[in-house]
Parts: C-alpha cells; structure tokens; sequence
C-alpha cells in the first residue's frame, strides 16, 4: 500500500489483485451472494479513495477490515431500507438503449415499437450534463456502478441517483416525441 | 459477470492511480487541535483576567479549577474522538476517546448535582435563560476556530461515520470554547458556572453538528 501511494500501479494492481479473494470470503459470510460481488466492488472503490489515510508505520489489516465493515455495513442498510419502498424498474432500467428495438413510453399497452436511435440522441442530448454522463457511462460504455462513480468522480450512490433521475427525464422527454 | 467487472474495476483502479501524500500522524493532528484551543483560552484568560469571584463558596476555587480540566478534559477527549474516527482502523481508539469525553462531562456535572443534593447554600441570582445565553454564545463563538481546524483536518481523511464524526468535533471543540468562557466569564452567580458551564458543551454539539457534517461533505473526499 505504501508503493501504491507513492504511484507504484503496478504493486497497487497486485495487491487489489490479492486481496479480493479475502474480501470475497469476508464479504460473502455478511451478504447475500447476489450483491456480494457488488460490495467486494464497492470495499476495492472505498479503499482507493481512502488510501490516503494509510499510515506505513500502522498494521495494515484493521485499516482494511475496518472499510470493509463498513461498506456492508452500508450495504445492508441500503438493502434493509430498500426493501418494501422500492418501485422495481423496468427491464433494464426502462431505458432505450440506442439502436435497439424496444417499447416507446408513449405506447402504453400496445405492441413494442422501434426507437430510433437519433430520438435517443436527441433526448440524451437534452439532459444535463452530469445525467448524460451517468447514463453513457453505465449503457453506452456498459460499465458497472463502482467503475462508472470512479470515472466520474463521484459516490456508486451519487451515480446511481444521477442515473435514476436520467432515466425519469428521459421517459419523459421520449414521452414528449412523436412515436 | 460481475466478477468481471471486479476484474475490470482493478485494472481502472491501477490506472487511475495517482501518488497520494499519506495524512500526518493522529497524534499531531490531535494535539495541534487541542493546543490550539488550549492557547486561545490561556490567551483570553491572560487577557481578560480570570473570573475574580470564581464560584463564591468554600469549595469554590476546587470546583472552578476542577470544572476547568473537565471541559479541557471533554474537548481534548472529543477532538482526539473525532479525528480518531476518520481515520479507518482506529474505531477502537475513537470508542475510547469518545467515552473518555462523555464520562468527563458527566462528571463535570456532579458539583451541580451534589450542591443540590446537599443543599449548600449557592450565593448570587438563580438561574435566567437571558442572563446565561450570552456565557453560552461566547463559549460557542470561542469554539468556532477550532472547530475549523478541526474540521479542516477531519476532512482530509476519511471519515466512515461522518455523523459520528461531526458530534464527536462539535463536542471537542464547543468545550474547548466554554473552557475559554468558563476561564473568563462575569456572569454572576454560584450556579451559573456550576450549571451552565457543564452544559454549553452539550449545547454547542448539538448546534454545531449539523454544520460541520456539512462542511465535511463540502471540504472531505468522496465519503468511504
């Protein structure tokens, strides 16, 4: 960690690389296995962002230990809270993606319709930037939350809220379009 | 998949990478906060004279002095609390820190409360919200600066809990300010100092909390 805090790319990959399988199996006995994954993501995005705070001089494993706690600990809040108050969205967020046939908002009920791509252009266009960024991010360049919010420079929660009032404006805006 | 995306979300972290300068020791940190407020109430005392009439009673000079290394007891303990808790690994000593506080203001409460239980007589006027507000402000104002710096300093770590954390220096530094106050201040009364004093602390934290929170989010790196 030291290495990597002077710049050392290399020993930093190295050492993510090493320590997920602990953080899996750390993470996998607190957390359901179909989000575990997204946590082991979400403890390696906290550990970038807090590598600051590493002192050579101090023993390395509480300092981890500690950001992985604390990420499932927020995981499990995030789940505990989500449940029951969540609208599920649809397939995919509800979001057209760019040259795909799928279901025009207006069309309520009826057959499927083809968007085509340059009305979603046209929508996206219209977002503000940041909301354009999140979805390009997390659609057009198919990242996941955790790489999509460090190319961003923000919170998986930041993003994801980005995200989600995108979508919203984008129905809308989609909505407002001749079909 | 996703453990594809783990993959992936590696490689960026690497290539992300920038060297970074590893913050100072706790320790410095800690003991440049609480020596700033130290300084600023030694100062205020040496310039305004410290309060002629202490508490009034036999006891008083004790309790004055003892409610004195209580309040720099609470915002030491409180300070060293607070950036103890921003920095990942170091829980067990923010516990510690925190506890030491709280229970120091416990018992800077206790002469308040054995003065009522034994029914010392208290000279001077009772107690009026009008008249102890000012003592109040003056000792959260006096907080303010160190509570800044504190702040300043909280946010160049990582805080895990960050409402914890903002308690935690609301508390450090409200009591470092009514240390300075309690040094110095002319309000009169027996009960003022017993009563008011201990409780400033209190107040301040409250009052001050939800600003530094957001001056954290405003100053601090992406929360952990």
């Amino acid at each position: 960690m030291v290495a990597a805090q002077h710049g050392d790319a290399r020993a930093y990959e190295t050492l993510l690389r090493d320590l997920r399988p602990l953080l899996r199996d750390f993470v996998r006995r607190r957390i359901d296995e179909p989000a575990a994954e997204d946590v082991v993501q979400t403890v390696l995005l906290s550990l970038h962002r807090a590598r600051h705070t590493y002192r050579g001089e101090q023993p390395f494993a509480p300092w981890l230990w500690a950001i992985a706690r604390n990420a499932v600990t927020d995981a499990r809040r995030r789940q505990g809270s989500r449940q029951g108050r969540e609208e599920p969205l649809p397939e995919d967020d509800a979001l057209p993606t760019a040259g795909r046939a799928t279901r025009h908002p207006a069309e309520d009920g009826r057959h499927a319709a083809a968007l085509p791509a340059r009305d979603l252009e046209r929508a996206l266009a219209r977002l503000p930037a940041i909301q354009r960024e999140a979805v390009v991010l997390l659609h057009l360049e198919g990242l996941s939350v955790n790489e999509a919010a460090l190319r961003a420079r923000v919170t998986p929660g930041a993003l994801k809220v980005r995200a989600h009032r995108a979508y919203r404006a984008l129905r809308a805006l989609l909505e407002e379009s001749p079909a | 998949m996703s453990e594809d995306r783990t993959d992936g979300l590696i490689a960026a972290l690497a290539r992300e990478l920038r060297p970074v300068r590893p913050v100072p020791p706790l320790g410095l940190e800690a003991a440049g906060a609480v020596g700033l407020g130290v300084v600023a109430a030694a100062a205020l005392a040496a310039l305004r004279g410290l309060r002629p009439d202490q508490i009034g009673i036999r006891e008083g000079v004790g309790l004055f002095a003892a409610l004195a290394v209580g309040l720099g007891v609470v915002g030491a303990s409180g300070l060293a609390a607070g950036l103890a808790s921003a920095r990942p690994g170091r829980e067990r000593l923010a516990r510690i820190a925190g506890g030491t506080s709280l229970g120091a203001l416990l018992l800077c409460g206790l002469p308040a409360l054995g003065l009522l239980v034994s029914g010392t007589p208290v000279p001077g006027p009772g107690i009026s919200l009008a008249r102890e507000l000012p003592c109040l402000v003056f000792g959260l104002a006096l907080g303010l600066p160190v509570g800044l710096v504190a702040t300043r300093l909280v946010a160049s770590g990582a805080a895990l809990e960050p409402r914890r954390t903002a308690l935690w220096v609301a508390l450090g530094a409200s009591a470092l300010g009514t240390l300075a106050a309690h040094l110095t201040c002319r309000t009169p009364g027996g009960w003022h100092v017993v009563l008011v004093h201990p409780v400033a602390p209190l107040v301040g934290a409250l009052v001050l909390a939800s600003p530094i929170r957001r001056l954290l989010r405003a100053w601090g790196r992406p929360p952990v």
